[in-house]
């Protein structure tokens, strides 16, 4: 409520009613515009953006095509001529790649989006080509990687990690999750020990005392790692920044998987406010797991390294 | 624009919200102690920046900062208390490319130092409290400024804050003693003993002013709030717009608002303190360079969501509005701390086992709080905020006194029961009170366990 004889409306109401794009988008728009010092001309892109997605034949407002529909809409107005680029993912629209336009198109878009550079395969790689790649992955994990690449990489190479910590001990691949569910089974319950079948073996989970040390393998089983309570040690995140596992891209990394290590050596460095501090190891032993993909984020107490300790 | 929002407890959920509602994406820190917290379930990602004690988590810059670098953030809210208004955290967030939204560190600087804030007040035409002019070196100065001041007078510690390193001094002859001790204590508590003398001004009112400026020019006042029921100088009950103000106050308060806010180039959300007496005559004492606990009765006479206007203004926007908004109707907000009033306030952690706010017509609540979940020992005491708004003030009260007996709150002790018997206490019905309220009316105020 403000007294209208003393008030000045700086820059009309930009969040008010006749703005109508998702807020994410309007957001986009302002903070764009903002930079540009044209924060006055958010209703005219978000006009500019409605009659885009008309001369396109009725694009949607959803990712991706929404952040596409508005650039266009911005460079419109910042330009103030209509198409001179067009942006590529709005010509694979209207070439059919999301779906047949829902109405006609305009023949100035129409040529525009033909002489548009569209790469050949699309941004995101085909499930032929994934499948070709090979990599022994499952049908649903390609497709998490055709969605997420980066999470599916590091899920995927995560659990090569455990398979090959398992392998190398001679014993056969296992199921992480299953292992998981077995070893809470066992915490569950009050029994000391659960088993089941994996991978063609036999696995058998005790319950850990002080004095036997961890989850041990039945007969022609394999020794495995329980989660938590176990012999190996876990090197903890003590800041929050950027992981790296090397002292420059060019440079070797500290430790590989497998790789023995002595206490206080280097094992990653963690970056924040552009400083570079060297994390290093805290007992002797042998790394097992490198948790977390070079150049990734971590928090703080996030597991960055599995390190089986050398016998005492 | 993707926010950091550097803080926790309510003031974090209450961030999320207008980023929510704007569609800006949101990153929350949390300590271990708030793993499990509202905000980190609001928001769009969580980081986990250190263990519970605040100096290893909400307080570590490079953290906090880091958190922002490796989720992309674009912007920084710091809330109030921990890194807000520090303003090497300010220019450390610039050196990462994060934008602080708040002031500029320099006016950050200038006003967390209580001397060169009242001489910039002072240039700025605002009125100040008689005393010395700056620190006071030795107990010469200090006794000239006191004479020059009248007694009684009040010693402060420059560099200091809640209520540690100040003393009251009555009369010339207490003045050595109460100098030595007062220094000492400055010392103790800051590394700095630079004192300054001011005029004690009693039987007054603590009167805020919140303003917006977006340092292009445009400056909103938000309105003014009565901060009076205090203890230990922390506020626990706070109304906007103040009542029993003269028009002529009001205005003379708001216009020198607007023409501090110009001259200091203000940029940002603030609020100016200001004490008034029982002539209704009115002193500067500081600057909140920041958001305030106590922000939300403003938003709800005036309509303005103030997180909205400091992100406008943090992304080089001009604000919606200018000038000076006119209360709509009567607002009034209570603090429900986890402290038990009956023995000195004093905090208390504990879970929560029922934890039930109230509803219905003009209520806002904001809370981090639900039942079930930890009051962690590590933080202040703050559980929720709960605010009224209603036509005029009586009503507000009727509603507050309503919406009191709807809390249920069982596992830690909290301020309810005090502010039930405030809504029903006579002075505070006619809105006549003083900063010394608590004290004045302990006999009507059974809770506070000193009658």
């Amino acid at each position: 409520m403000l007294a209208s004889d003393r008030v000045t409306l700086a820059a009309g109401d930009v969040y008010g009613p006749a703005v109508s794009l998702p807020p994410d988008l309007e957001a986009a728009i302002v903070s764009r515009l903002g930079r540009l010092g044209m924060s006055r001309s958010l209703l005219e892109v978000s006009d500019e953006a409605r009659q885009v997605s008309a001369d396109l034949g009725g694009l949607t407002f959803a990712y991706p095509l929404g952040d596409a529909l508005v650039g266009q809409a911005c460079d419109h107005v910042i330009d103030g001529e209509r198409y001179g680029t067009l942006d590529p993912i709005l010509a694979e629209a209207v070439q059919g790649r999301f779906g047949a336009p829902r109405g006609p198109v305009l023949p100035q878009v129409q040529e525009a989006a033909v002489s548009a550079e569209v790469s050949p395969a699309g941004p995101e790689p085909s499930m032929a080509q994934l499948a070709q790649e090979g990599r022994g992955w499952a049908e649903e994990d390609l497709v998490l990687l055709a969605q997420f690449p980066d999470a599916a990489e590091r899920l995927a190479a995560r659990r090569a990690s455990l398979r090959t910590e398992v392998a190398e001990e001679g014993g056969p691949a296992i199921d992480r999750a299953m292992l998981e569910t077995l070893i809470q089974a066992v915490e569950g319950s009050t029994d000391s020990e659960g088993s089941g079948e994996m991978a063609g073996a036999r696995v058998t989970v005790r319950r850990s005392t002080p004095a036997a040390g961890a989850a041990a393998a039945g007969p022609g089983g394999s020794t495995v790692a329980g989660p938590a309570d176990d012999h190996m040690h876990r090197v903890l995140s003590p800041m929050v920044g950027t992981f790296y596992r090397a002292s420059s891209p060019e440079a070797d990394p500290f430790v590989r998987e497998g790789q023995k290590v002595e206490a206080g050596e280097v094992l990653c460095l963690i970056e924040a406010m552009k400083l570079f501090n060297e994390i290093t190891a805290d007992v002797a032993g042998t790394v097992r797991t490198i948790a977390v993909e070079n150049g990734h984020g971590v928090e703080f107490g996030e597991v960055l390294f599995v390190i089986e300790p050398v016998a005492k | 624009m993707k926010l950091l929002v550097a803080n926790r407890g309510e003031i974090a959920v209450r961030v999320i919200r207008t980023a929510r509602e704007l569609g800006i994406p949101t990153v929350a820190v949390f300590s271990t102690a708030d793993a499990e917290s509202a905000a980190v379930h609001l928001a769009d990602e969580a980081v986990c920046i250190g263990p519970p004690p605040p100096n290893e988590s909400y307080l570590v810059m490079r953290n906090v900062i880091g958190a922002g670098e490796i989720t992309g953030c674009t912007h920084v809210h710091p809330g109030y208390g921990f890194l807000s208004e520090n303003a090497t955290f300010a220019r450390a967030c610039a050196d990462a490319g994060i934008t602080f939204v708040g002031p500029s560190p320099d006016v950050m600087e200038r006003m967390g130092d209580k001397v060169q804030a009242k001489d910039a007040a002072r240039a700025a035409g605002l009125p100040v409290l008689e005393g010395s002019d700056g620190a006071v070196s030795d107990f010469a100065e200090a006794q000239e400024a006191a004479k020059r001041a009248g007694f009684p007078v009040l010693l402060k510690a420059a560099a200091g804050g809640g209520g540690r390193g100040m003393r009251r001094v009555d009369t010339p002859e207490e003045l050595p003693n109460a100098f030595d001790v007062a220094q000492r204590e400055a010392i103790a508590a800051f590394g700095d003993g630079g004192l300054y003398v001011e005029r004690l001004l009693e039987g007054a009112r603590h009167i805020e002013v919140q303003i917006v400026a977006d340092g292009l020019g445009g400056v909103l006042i938000a309105g003014d709030r009565e901060c009076s029921i205090q203890r230990r100088h922390q506020k626990l009950v706070e109304e906007a717009p103040a009542p029993n103000l003269p028009d002529a106050t009001r205005n003379a308060m708001h216009q020198a608002c607007i023409d501090a806010a110009r001259a200091w180039n203000y940029k940002s959300a603030g609020t100016l303190e200001f004490l008034v007496d029982a002539q209704a005559n009115f002193f500067f004492l500081e600057l909140n360079a920041r958001l305030q606990v106590e922000h939300p009765v403003t938003e709800l006479v005036s309509g303005l969501d103030l997180v909205a206007e400091q992100l406008r203004v943090a992304s080089g926007e001009v604000l919606s509005r200018t000038g000076v908004a006119v209360a709509n109707g009567h607002s009034i907000e209570v603090r429900v701390n986890a402290e038990d009033p009956s023995v000195d306030f004093r905090p208390s952690a504990g879970r929560l086992r029922e934890f039930h706010m109230p509803g219905g017509p003009g209520i806002r609540v904001d809370t981090h709080c639900r039942q079930g979940v930890m009051v962690p020992p590590n933080y202040d005491s703050l559980m929720a905020k709960l605010c009224v708004w209603a036509v005029d003030r009586p009503r507000a009260v009727a509603r507050m006194a309503r919406a009191l007996d709807e809390v249920v709150i069982e596992g830690v002790p909290t301020t309810v029961p005090l502010f039930k018997e405030i809504m029903r206490e006579r002075a505070f019905m006619e809105g006549k009170y003083t900063t010394a309220y608590l004290t004045e009316h302990a006999d009507a105020l059974p809770t506070l366990g000193s009658g």
